[in-house]
């Protein structure tokens, strides 16, 4: 086992202030001040005795190398400080690159050939790394040594440092996120990480490194560990009744219900209706994004999580799985997501990436909802939904929509969400259709209950929603223009309209 | 500078003076550089810049690169001491040197003082017995012995000097 670092933040950091309080950069030259006041005082006095000193003020006068080492003084000072901020984002972070950060330190250190400590991390790439910290010896030293000058942010920075440490001084604790950092840099980014215990052992470090590099990666593992969520006692045709009764205001759930299957599709052309952990993992992000407890116990065990991944599955009408996804819905904040009518209010925080990464969240068809307070905690619909106005809801009923046109069609590829509109429209015009698909939908659910009975119908209109979802990509916003540019990029050319629902092909013509 | 029987020792090379000058400026500078060695020595046995601050594969680098700046902060507070010693060494050789060319050129004054006076009480003399000294018909015995009186005063206050020199010489 190669030991390469052995880092003490803390005090690396602490030396590089008490050095810089030492060395104010406006005295750097007070010595040469000095140097050459006496230097010519001197000169006088030994021009005056026929310059009996001029060797020796010559032999002395070279102070450049004082200078040089001033400014080398200061550099170091600096660069003490960088190497201390480097290794702690390294560890903590551990979204800043390993292998960039020492090369930094080995431009620092000017260390060169091999005692680069970047080609030392190259060639024990596929051996144990271990990097030292500890964090009770840092925070007794800080705390005997500063006193009360132990002040928030050094508790913060010594939280995060125990944090990331398992909450012990430990050595070695960060194997596992260096392995996984490892594995983030090794060309195969599609590797998945099937060891949680090493994600479990260093949690918040881990979360970080899948978010900013590898977010797909983890994702399989707590799909396994799932099922275990799937406690809810709500049926899906409870939640679908719910729904219905719930006000428009009810919308669907952001995150894709969860399949009852608890393999995960990965790759979005699959198609795989069935496998749907995204609820889960839509809470996972959430988890990761947020840290929210209230996610963990909706999740169960659904730490870490990629939005990459969450949206390459495709969901499956579980109640279960809903009513989790409902739970991690429902924290969400975002505006722009439409807020499942079960709501957890606490989840606020993180969905604004969950938002972004599942697009979907709108169009997916709203989970059921058992929470009361879907009403206050249900989000605002997004901005771009402007053109399908009010709630999710509605563009639910899009989905919705598209099922009672062509239940049977429903993919589970990415192009199956883009498919959905043209489908049930026909219409080049994705927006013209997406816009009187809304309308249809609306006045069609206000004069009927269908949505109930397909949503009840099974998976085929999860497996929509599932689909829908995955051809967003997480960087497309929750928009209908969104919707629309997908719908003609990837419609089928041939699709019509049914005969039997005239009040599309009405609307059609009125916005025509 | 030339040294005459007239130059006052305190024109020469004033020692303490110059050495006082660097011995003033050592004094600042090690109120600016003490500080920093001492933070350094601190870090580097308590702080992030002790050796087992950050190792890698036994080496410690911040701790190396903080010996190599405290060195260099000693060292060149052990060459300004030495500019000091050096300053004075060479202020003092210089004055001692002064203070010959000093003790030589009063020396020479005296014997020259002396010498006058010598011929001034000579003339006077024979003067006052009217031999040889048809050639000054303005000068009188009296005005010999009046010379010889100036001469001898001048003398008398030329050797106290003398004795200074001789002392400081003792000094340096």
């Amino acid at each position: 086992m190669a030991i390469i670092g052995n880092v003490d933040y803390e005090r690396i950091k602490q030396s590089a202030t008490v050095l810089e309080e030492c060395a104010p950069s406006e005295k750097d030259n007070e010595w040469l001040i000095i140097q050459d006041l006496v230097n010519d005082d001197l000169k006088k006095e030994s021009k005056k005795h026929d310059g009996y000193l001029d060797s020796i003020i010559a032999k002395h006068r070279d102070w450049a190398a004082l200078s040089k080492n001033n400014t080398a003084y200061r550099e170091f000072m600096v660069q003490v400080k960088k190497i201390g901020e480097t290794w702690e984002n390294i560890d903590i972070g551990v979204g800043g690159e390993v292998l960039s950060g020492l090369t930094k330190i080995d431009e620092i250190l000017g260390l060169e050939g091999e005692n680069k400590l970047s080609e030392m991390y190259v060639s024990h790439k596929q051996s144990d790394i271990e990097f030292h910290t500890n964090a009770e010896e840092i925070e007794g030293f800080i705390s005997s040594v500063n006193g009360e000058a132990y002040d928030d942010k050094t508790k913060e920075w010594m939280d995060g440092l125990v944090k990331s440490t398992g909450g012990t001084a430990v050595k070695g604790t960060m194997v596992s996120l260096i392995s996984m950092v490892q594995n983030i840099m090794a060309p195969e980014e599609e590797q998945v990480q099937q060891d949680p215990p090493q994600q479990n052992t260093s949690p918040s470090t881990a979360t970080t490194t899948t978010n900013h590099q590898q977010p797909a990666t983890n994702n399989y593992s707590y799909r396994v560990e799932t099922p275990e969520s799937n406690t809810t006692t709500n049926t899906p045709e409870q939640q679908t009744q719910n729904k219905v009764e719930s006000s428009t205001e009810q919308e669907p759930p952001q995150t894709q219900t969860p399949s009852k299957d608890p393999t995960p599709s990965e790759e979005p052309s699959t198609g795989n209706n069935e496998s749907n952990n995204t609820g889960e993992n839509n809470n996972t992000s959430g988890n990761n994004n947020t840290n929210n407890n209230n996610t963990d116990d909706n999740n169960t065990g659904d730490d870490n999580t990629n939005a990459d991944k969450d949206e390459t599955v495709k969901p499956t009408p579980d109640p279960d799985t809903n009513n989790q996804q409902g739970n991690n819905t429902t924290g969400n904040t975002n505006q722009e997501t439409p807020p499942s009518s079960q709501t957890n209010t606490n989840n606020g925080g993180y969905n604004t990436s969950y938002n972004n990464q599942n697009s979907n969240n709108g169009v997916t068809p709203s989970t059921p909802s058992n929470n009361e307070n879907a009403a206050t905690t249900t989000p605002s619909a997004p901005d771009s939904d402007a053109g399908i106005k009010d709630n999710s809801g509605e563009t639910l009923d899009v989905i919705s929509i598209d099922k009672e046109t062509e239940t049977s069609n429903t993919t589970t590829t990415t192009d199956d969400g883009g498919n959905v509109i043209p489908i049930v429209l026909g219409v080049g015009a994705a927006g013209a259709a997406a816009v009187a698909g809304a309308k249809y939908i609306k006045d069609k659910k206000q004069k009927e209950n269908t949505y109930e009975d397909e949503n009840s119908e099974g998976e085929d209109s999860f497996s929509y929603l599932g689909n829908y979802q995955e051809d967003t990509s997480p960087d497309k916003s929750y928009k209908a223009g969104n919707v629309n540019k997908l719908v003609l990029d990837e419609a089928p050319k041939d699709l019509k309209i049914e005969e039997g629902m005239p009040e599309i092909s009405n609307q059609k013509e009125e916005l025509e | 500078m030339k040294i005459t029987w007239k130059t006052e020792i305190s024109e020469l090379v004033n020692v303490e003076n110059a050495v006082g000058m660097v011995r003033d400026a050592n004094s600042r500078l090690k109120n600016l550089l003490e500080p920093r060695i001492d933070a350094l020595e601190l870090e580097m046995t308590l702080g992030g810049l002790s050796k087992q601050a950050l190792i890698f594969d036994g080496v410690s680098p911040l701790y190396n690169k903080a010996q190599e700046i405290m060195t260099a902060y000693e060292s060149k507070l052990t060459e300004f001491v030495n500019f000091e010693k050096e300053v004075e060494t060479a202020a003092t050789e210089k004055r001692r040197e002064q203070l010959l060319k000093l003790q030589s050129a009063i020396k020479a004054q005296l014997e020259a003082l002396k010498a006058s006076k010598e011929y001034f009480l000579e003339q006077a003399a024979k003067m006052a017995e009217n031999q040889g000294v048809y050639y000054d018909r303005y000068s009188t015995a009296a005005d010999y012995r009046q010379y010889a009186e100036t001469t001898q005063e001048s003398i008398t206050a030329l050797e106290p000097k003398l004795e200074q020199v001789n002392i400081e010489l003792g000094k340096v």
